[in-house]
Formats: C-alpha cells, sequence, structure tokens
C-alpha cells in the first residue's frame, strides 16, 4: 500500500516533469481525480523544480576536491618536528601552511608555519638565524611569542609560534558590534604593540587584519612581527623589480607607497599599515579599490590615489568578494551603523574633522609627512577621545595648501587635460541632448559597465575563479554574457568614439580569455580569433577617423600580436604571419618616433621575435621561411645588444637578450651548424643563469635558465656528444622539476617537465637517433612524459594541436622501445 | 615520480568478478579493499593535477579505476556492472566519511584564523553540504531504493546514465527519470531540514 502510493507520486512527478509547468495545474487535476493528498504530495515535490536543476549535477568529486586536498598538507598529524608534534593543519595561505602542534617538552600548543615551496629560498633560514634573538626577545602582552624556526627534512624552513584562539581584529569589531570608541580603545592597544617593537627595532612590514588576532576576552595579539622581512627575497637587491615580487607575497590593501614602490622600509611604512586598518575599523570600508592585481595598477593607485574621507566613505555601497571563495558581501550606510551601533548619519558626523584627519595623516603617502611614531599617533587617538585638540588637524591644512601648489606647478600638462576634458564634455553633451533623458541614463550606465568590464572585473573574476575546481562551466558562461553585452552594445555604439574605445579594450581582454595561447584561457581558440576580429574591426574605424588617436593605434598593435598567437595556435601560419607584420609595423612606428625610449625599444624588438617565430622557428607553428625568421630575429637581436650596451642592469632587456640567442641558437641547430649553434645557447646561458641568481623567485627566469641547459642539450646531441648532452639534459630536468614542485597547478610548468622527460628519453634510447643505448631507462621517462601530458590534453580545445602532436611521437618512440603507452 | 603503488593485478581484480558472476557472495567484500585503495590513490593523484582546467576529466576516475585494475582482460558487461557498482559505493562511503571528519573539525572550537595571508576558509560548509546529503539519501533508499542507487551511481560515481542503465539493467529513460525525481525529492528533505533544523 505504502509502496503503491509511493510508487504512485514518482510516476505522478515524472510525467509532470515531461510537460511545460504551465500544462502541470490541469494535468494534476485530470490525474490525482479528488484525491487532494496525492496531489499536494506531487505538487510538494514540483514546487523544488527551480532549485533542483543544478543540483548534484556536478559530480561529488569536484564538491569534495577541496576536502582531499587540504587534508593533504606537507607534514601529517602525528608527525615529530624537532621538538614539535604535529596535530592538525590549521590552513593554507599565500606563504605556506600552518598547523597546530604540541611543545613535548613544554606540554604547550604551538603554531607552526611551514614556509611554501618556491618561496622557501635558502636564506630564509640564514635570515632567520641573523635576527631569532631579537623576534625571540620581544614580550609583550600583545605581541605573539616566537619560539623558534627550523628546516624540515625536505628543506622547507618552518618557524613555531605561539598559537592564539581568536578572531581577526575586524571581524571581532563587527562580531561584538562595537562603537566607535571602542574601537579606537581596542586600535591603541594595537599601536602599543607595535610601539614596543619599534622600540626594539623591529618593523612589522605586514599589518593588516587577519595578522591581529583578539582572544575572546577582548586582548589583541600582533602575530609575525618581522617575519615579512624574512621573506622578502629580494631585500638586498635594487629598487625597480623588487614590486612585483614583493607583491605576490603580500597583501597590496595594507602596503605603504614605498614598499610597493620596493623602497627601504622604515616604521613609518607600520604606521602608514595602522592608517589603513584604523580606516578599515572605523568605516568598514578600505581606502583604495584595486580592481587587478596589475602591479602597475596597484603602485599607480596606492602611490597616486588620494583617499576618500572616512566621514564620506562610509556613504559608500561597496560590493567587496568574499574570502575563500565566499559570495561577495554588499557594504552599505546601514550595514557600517549596524556593526558599530549607531546611525549612518551620526556615525558621519563622529567622524568628521578630527578623526578624518588622524586618519589621513596617517595614510599620506610621504614617509616623512606621517606620524613620527606609533606613539605620537596612538596619542593623537587619546586627545580626541579626551576631547583635546588634535595634532593632525594643524598639520593638515598646510599639507593640503602645499599639496595644491604642487599640483598645480605643472601648468601646462594641466591645462592641455582641462581643455581635453572640456572638449569630451561638449561631445557628450551635444550628444545626450539628443537622447531622451532616460535613454542617457541609460546610456551612461552602459558605458560605466563596459568600461569596468574592460578595465577589470571580467579578467579579474575570470582569474580568480580559474582555478577553481569545476569553474569551468562558470567562466564560459561569464565569457559567453560578456560577448552577448559587448555585441548588443557595440550595435549602437556608432558615433561614440569613447565608447568604441572601451569597446576595442573590452573585446580584447575577452578574447585573451577565451583563447590566448599566454593566459589562463577556456582553450576557446575559434572563440577568441572572432573576438579579437571584432576589437580590430571597431579599432580600425576608429584610426581611419583620427588617425592621430595613438592609443588605439597601439592597440591594433597588441591585438594583431594576440591574433597572431591564436592563429599560430591553431596551424593558420599564413594568417599569424600577416598579423604580426601588422603588429611589427606600429610597434616599429612608435619605437622610430622614440628612439631614446628603451622601453619601445623592448616593444619592437619583441615584435621581430614574435615574428620570426611564425615565419620559420621549428619550435612553433610556422609558414616555413627560416630565412625570413633569421633576419627578424638578427634585427631583434641588433636591438637588444645596443639597448645591453646602454644599460647592462636592464632586467627585461637582460631576459630578452637571452632569449634571442636562444632563438638564434634554433635556427642555427635547425640549419645544421651545430658548432655555431651550441656556442649561441651558450651566450644565452651566459645572460640567463645570472638573471636567474639575481631574480630567485621569479619563475620565468628560472624557466629561462632551464630552457638554455635544455638547449645546450639539444646542440651537444646533434653533435653526437650524448654523455655531454644528457648532463645537460639532467639540469635541466631538475630545475622543471623544481618548477612543478612548486606550483604543482601550473599547466605550463607540467608540460616543461613533461618535455624535459622526453627528451632525456631520446638522449637515452631513442631508438631512430644516435643514442646512449638505455631503452629501458628511456622508456620510463617516455612513460613519465606520457602521464603528464595526457592529463593534460583536452581533445575539445583546437589549442592542444602541439600537444597531440607531442603526444603522438612519446607514442611512436614507446612502441618503436616494444611498449605501448 | 619515483614511487610507483603496488597495483593488484588485474588478474585478482578479474577472477573475484567472475567468482562474483557465478554467485560467489564474499567476492564483493575481497573486491572493495582493493578498489578502496586505488580509487583513494587515484582521487589524491587526480586533485594534485586536475585544479586546474580538467574537471571535467574528474568523472572519469572510477573509469580509469576501472582499466588500471581489470585492463583489457575479457570480463563480461555484467562484471563491468558490478565493478563500476562497487566503484559508486566507495566513493561516496570516501567522500562523505571525509566531510565528516571536516565537518567535526568545525565543532572543535573557532580555529585559528590564519595569519600568514588572507585565509582560505576551511570548508566546513561543503562538508556538512555532502554529509545531510548523504543522510537524506539513506532516507530516500527506505521508499526508493533504485532511485537513491541512481543517484549514487551518477552523483558518486560520476557515471553517465547510460552506465548507470546497465549497471542497474533498466533502460536509459527510466535512469533519467530517477534521476530527476530524486533531486527534487533531496531538495525538498534538505530545505526541511533547514527550515526545522538549529
Amino acid at each position: 500500500m505504502e509502496t503503491e502510493r509511493a510508487e504512485r507520486v514518482a510516476e505522478l512527478v515524472e510525467s509532470a516533469l515531461e510537460r511545460e509547468p504551465s500544462e502541470w495545474g490541469a494535468f494534476l487535476t485530470e490525474s490525482c481525480g479528488g484525491d487532494q493528498a496525492l496531489r499536494a504530495e506531487v505538487e510538494s515535490l514540483l514546487r523544488h523544480q527551480e532549485r533542483a536543476r543544478d543540483f548534484i549535477e556536478a559530480p561529488a568529486f569536484q564538491m569534495a576536491a577541496e576536502l582531499f586536498d587540504d587534508s593533504d598538507g606537507e607534514l601529517q598529524p602525528g608527525q615529530m618536528l624537532d621538538g614539535y608534534e604535529i596535530h592538525k593543519l590549521l590552513g593554507e595561505g599565500g606563504m605556506g601552511e600552518v598547523y597546530l602542534a604540541r611543545d613535548v617538552e613544554l606540554g604547550r600548543e604551538v603554531a607552526v608555519k611551514l614556509v611554501k615551496r618556491g618561496l622557501g629560498t635558502s636564506d630564509v633560514l640564514r635570515r632567520f638565524r641573523h635576527e631569532e634573538q631579537i623576534l625571540a626577545s620581544l614580550n609583550h602582552p600583545h605581541v605573539a611569542r616566537l619560539f623558534g624556526g627550523g628546516r624540515t627534512k625536505e628543506g622547507l624552513p618552518y618557524f613555531v609560534m605561539e598559537y592564539i584562539e581568536g578572531l581577526p581584529i575586524d571581524k571581532f569589531c563587527d562580531s561584538r558590534q562595537l562603537p566607535t570608541a571602542a574601537r579606537l580603545q581596542l586600535f591603541r592597544q594595537v599601536c602599543a604593540a607595535v610601539s614596543y617593537a619599534h622600540r626594539h627595532l623591529v618593523v612589522h612590514r605586514d599589518i593588516k587584519p587577519s595578522n591581529i588576532l583578539v582572544t575572546p576576552a577582548g586582548e589583541p595579539k600582533l602575530l609575525d612581527f618581522g617575519i615579512a622581512k624574512l621573506l622578502d627575497p629580494l631585500r638586498a637587491q635594487e629598487a625597480t623589480p623588487r614590486t612585483v615580487t614583493m607583491l605576490g607575497v603580500m597583501t597590496p590593501e595594507y602596503a605603504s607607497p614605498e614598499q610597493v614602490r620596493g623602497e627601504p622600509v622604515t616604521t613609518a611604512a607600520d604606521i602608514y599599515s595602522l592608517g589603513v586598518l584604523l580606516y578599515e575599523l572605523l568605516t568598514g570600508h578600505r581606502p583604495y579599490h584595486l580592481h587587478s592585481r596589475r602591479p602597475d595598477e596597484i603602485v599607480r593607485v596606492i602611490c597616486e590615489q588620494q583617499p576618500e574621507r572616512p566621514s564620506t566613505a562610509i556613504s559608500r555601497r561597496e560590493e567587496v568578494p568574499g574570502e575563500g571563495g565566499a559570495p561577495a558581501k554588499l557594504i552599505t550606510p546601514e550595514s557600517v551603523g549596524r556593526t558599530r551601533n549607531e546611525q549612518p548619519a551620526q556615525l558621519r558626523r563622529r567622524l568628521a574633522g578630527d578623526l578624518d584627519n588622524i586618519v589621513l595623516l596617517a595614510l599620506r603617502k610621504e614617509p616623512a609627512r606621517r606620524y613620527a611614531t606609533v606613539e605620537q599617533f596612538s596619542d593623537d587617538i587619546r586627545c580626541y577621545l579626551e576631547g583635546l585638540p588634535v595634532f593632525a588637524r594643524k598639520a593638515t591644512f598646510g599639507y593640503r595648501a602645499a599639496k595644491f601648489i604642487a599640483r598645480h606647478k605643472v601648468g601646462v600638462a594641466s591645462a592641455a587635460l582641462v581643455v581635453l576634458a572640456i572638449i569630451a564634455g561638449l561631445t557628450a553633451t551635444i550628444w545626450q541632448a539628443r537622447v531622451a533623458r532616460n535613454e542617457r541614463v541609460r546610456a551612461e550606465r552602459r558605458f560605466n559597465d563596459v568600461r569596468k568590464l574592460a578595465n577589470s572585473n571580467l579578467f579579474e573574476l575570470h582569474d580568480a575563479i580559474a582555478n577553481l575546481p569545476g569553474s569551468t562551466p562558470a567562466r564560459e558562461l561569464l565569457v559567453k554574457r560578456a560577448l552577448e553585452y559587448l555585441d548588443s552594445l557595440a550595435q549602437e555604439s556608432q558615433g561614440d568614439a569613447s565608447l568604441q574605445r572601451e569597446l576595442v579594450a573590452a573585446y580584447l581582454k575577452v578574447g585573451n580569455v577565451q583563447g590566448n595561447p599566454n593566459n589562463a584561457n577556456l582553450g576557446d581558440t575559434a572563440g577568441a580569433l572572432e573576438s579579437y576580429r571584432k576589437a580590430l574591426a571597431i579599432a580600425a574605424r576608429l584610426t581611419a577617423s583620427d588617425p592621430s588617436d595613438a592609443q588605439t593605434r597601439r592597440f591594433v598593435g597588441v591585438i594583431s600580436e594576440k591574433m597572431s598567437d591564436a592563429q599560430a595556435a591553431t596551424g593558420d601560419t599564413a594568417g599569424a604571419v600577416e598579423s604580426q607584420r601588422r603588429s611589427l609595423s606600429i610597434f616599429k612606428a612608435i619605437a622610430d618616433a622614440a628612439p631614446a625610449n628603451a622601453e619601445a625599444q623592448q616593444s619592437l624588438a619583441i615584435s621581430y621575435v614574435k615574428l620570426g617565430d611564425v615565419l620559420g622557428n621549428r619550435n612553433f607553428n610556422n609558414s616555413g621561411e627560416e630565412a625570413g625568421a633569421m633576419q627578424s630575429y638578427r634585427s631583434a637581436a641588433a636591438i637588444l645588444e645596443t639597448l645591453y650596451a646602454a644599460d647592462p642592469a636592464n632586467p627585461k632587456t637582460r631576459r630578452l637578450l637571452g632569449l634571442i640567442y636562444e632563438r638564434l641558437g634554433t635556427m642555427l641547430e635547425a640549419a645544421g651548424k651545430a658548432d655555431e649553434a651550441l656556442e649561441t645557447y651558450r651566450k644565452s646561458r651566459a645572460i640567463r643563469e645570472p638573471l636567474a641568481a639575481d631574480f630567485p623567485t621569479d619563475t620565468d627566469a628560472i624557466r629561462d635558465a632551464a630552457i638554455a641547459h635544455e638547449k645546450i642539450g639539444d646542440a651537444l646531441a646533434a653533435k653526437g656528444e650524448l654523455a655531454e648532452a644528457l648532463e645537460s639534459r639532467r639540469k635541466s630536468l631538475k630545475i622543471f622539476q623544481s618548477l612543478v614542485d612548486a606550483d604543482p597547478q601550473n599547466v605550463q610548468a607540467r608540460q616543461s617537465l613533461a618535455i624535459s622527460y622526453l627528451h632525456l628519453g631520446e638522449v637515452l634510447g631513442n631508438p631512430g637517433a644516435p643514442n646512449l643505448g638505455r631503452p629501458a631507462e628511456a622508456l620510463k621517462y617516455y612513460r613519465l612524459a606520457w602521464e603528464i601530458l595526457k592529463a593534460d590534453n583536452d581533445p575539445a580545445a583546437t589549442a592542444n594541436v602541439k600537444t597531440r602532436e607531442t603526444l603522438e611521437v612519446i607514442r611512436q618512440r614507446m612502441e618503436a622501445l616494444g611498449a605501448r603507452p | 615520480m619515483e614511487a610507483v603503488l603496488e597495483t593488484p593485478s588485474p588478474q585478482d581484480v578479474t577472477r573475484i568478478l567472475k567468482d562474483w558472476s557465478d554467485g560467489d557472495k564474499d567476492a564483493p567484500l575481497r573486491l572493495m579493499p582493493l578498489v578502496y585503495d586505488e580509487l583513494r590513490r587515484l582521487a589524491r593523484d587526480y586533485l594534485r593535477r586536475e585544479r586546474s582546467d580538467h574537471t571535467l576529466q574528474a568523472t572519469a576516475l572510477v573509469h580509469e579505476a576501472y582499466v588500471r585494475m581489470v585492463g583489457s582482460q575479457k570480463v563480461g558487461w555484467q562484471n563491468r556492472a558490478h565493478f563500476y557498482g562497487v566503484a559508486a559505493r566507495l566513493m561516496r562511503s570516501i567522500l562523505v566519511d571525509h566531510a565528516r571528519a571536516r565537518a567535526a573539525l568545525k565543532r572543535g572550537g573557532q580555529a585559528q584564523k590564519l595569519t600568514l595571508d588572507e585565509a582560505r576558509i576551511l570548508p566546513h560548509e561543503r562538508a556538512a553540504d555532502l554529509v545531510a546529503l548523504d543522510d537524506a539519501l539513506k532516507l530516500l533508499a527506505q521508499t526508493y531504493p533504485r532511485k537513491s542507487e541512481v543517484v549514487e551511481l551518477k552523483f558518486f560515481g560520476g557515471l553517465e546514465a547510460k552506465e548507470i542503465a546497465e549497471v542497474l539493467g533498466v533502460v536509459e529513460k527510466t535512469v533519467l527519470r530517477d534521476w530527476n525525481f530524486a533531486k527534487l525529492w533531496l531538495c525538498r528533505e534538505l530545505s526541511k531540514e533547514l527550515a526545522g533544523g538549529d
């Protein structure tokens, strides 16, 4: 009876699902007859139809991916690390893993921080030993103790610190709904801890909410004093390239201008970061919006943009991305007021004036113009709390006046900008006057949308989710929506040059996300080409109507280059050559107009390299014009040698010079000139090895050095010097393996490793060529190469032609050795 | 890279599958530990390699386990179906056990917030989801055992409708109808829990 009933319910639900929802009513009336209970049961199930659509459609395996992943730390529970017994993995961050452990001797719980592979350059520990005494001597109730450090069996550095149970300060304040005054008191306790450390000559360098835990008793504890410095890998080196490296490790939102510029860091940097922290504690917002993680963008915003006053910022409505993949969070005046137990208007009045000035004084761009000490900062807050005049007010007026004058010194440039702005404004006004008011609002909104899309959103979102398991459908949807939107806008954009310019940029970005072989991409090369074509068509119209539009012209150069990459990847080499020639002609015009501009010259050299690649470099899909390729490479080499002679320290010039020697070597090798090739490869290695040594955390530089070894191995093998070739191969393999270990998710690193295995196999026992006669070992390496490539080969992606070809080569080799993959 | 784990030989697995078809009631018990180890190893391996773009291939896990363990040995389709059924059940228990452990961790108190960087939130919620789903699935099995099995094979085993039809000995259309119904039923069950739960 029971079962029959259940079967009937299922039968009805399943039949209903095969009909349109609009027909369900009639269907149920007919089939349930008067049985109201039956009908109610069926309807209660059908009600969940919307929710059920995507429910558990993705296999559990994907859902559980993270579960497996995070249990799989470097250290295992129960494992002993010197005198510490590992309990469990607490979590994982950009720098490494954190474990809960027990100090066996003292019987206390500690936190063990293990520095991630790759970041753990060999001198982290040496630096630590150097500073250990100072750091361990910091003994303050609000500073988490550092107990020691060491190295695991595998050579990874770790630090042992006091284990704190608590919430990050921002979450603590919000969860307790602390009003402004209580937040200020808590903040002053933090200041006391920082000030104590400064007196002991320790700068924190990475102050941010997640480094300040507040215990349930309300005691703040600062973590990781001095650790940032130990991990700052290029501390001893010159300024320029540090920015990028530093940004890889730090949270840029809290970094001071001098930090993002890679300049020397003093106690003033901590004062600045404390200013950012206070801003956030008071307003719920951060002072800056970093829309991308591009180093130049970050430097620009942090070094140039003036932060909004806190009292103004609280009126902002802002959507901030959730942490760790949590859904985005909307911050509104009401939500900020609620967590501070105050009406928004009241809060605004409270912040306006003194608190605005105090925060902004700490946030000044110039270190020397901030509070002189953390104590002074903290003392000014005390004055505010006690109703006394604050120092920041006096400081602010003079500062503003000086700023104003400084700004207007650059009269010529500003005047030009003003004129431009007026022209742009006029154009916009005339255009707007012709459309109805509603229409105009809509148009503006669209313009802003598309600008946002072009500047960051899409890219950021895409990159943010690209590494998440199961995100491919979401990324595809993202691109699809973006394209629908752009296509409809493009139709309406006639006559609106600025909108069209934004469209060009947006299509370019969409194209890159779809299928630029040099990016994290969706592998949709055909789609990418289509987007690039659209960008190019609009850009061509723009430059035709305004030949002085240099920005758009440069865009044509960039887009053509990307198109060429995509065309080459799909095997359309004639198209690739044509696109690359178009790109080169633009970069050449730019370089010729600015002969002293190193960047323009470098760009031109890159264009020559890329043209050479598609013309006749056998390592790329090419159109078989070896002589043309050689000529193009020589043009690039000439430019780069001139640049190198003028500035031998320029990292980019060095990198490109190493690259062009490699390319020239490849051509010589292909032409059968093994001796010359070997000599040229050695020139490349002579540039690349010291470059990698100078930038030990730059994976590109490291990879380049590996390729140099790899190439020398090629040339040696071609000359029949097999034992030496094997030696070079092993060197490069070791480097590629270390890159994969450092970043196991990196497809490019894995593919390089695979190729390296393949090459090792060739020297050891490729039956079709001179070899060392060690087929068993060769087979082992072929198999390793096969497994990597097989796993990464996505048969649906046309961009994977190369991978499939390589797989085929490996298959043939294995079969020739009497094995199968 | 060097360590190649011992994989039971295809003959072992094939023999057990044959015994099973011949009516040996203990065969599944002997098969399970072999398949379990293999699946666990593959799962980890996949997750290490597959994080970026290749999530879809993760559904091939069970197939890969099959190919590795049975290979090209000649076994009938019933044997293959047996294998898939076992594999899906094991995947369920591997994943859910794991999720239970993770969800328990959450109850163990306020974990220390990461300090080296903005923390990746530990996936307690997802773990809890998976555990709740497993519980709901057990309830579903009481009234609709076959539909529950369809979910197990598809969601936990990553099998296609066609393969599920083979395993269960029904037509593909039945599998799809079962699947659609089960999803509604589970959604309703889980939302009950939400409304009435803590």
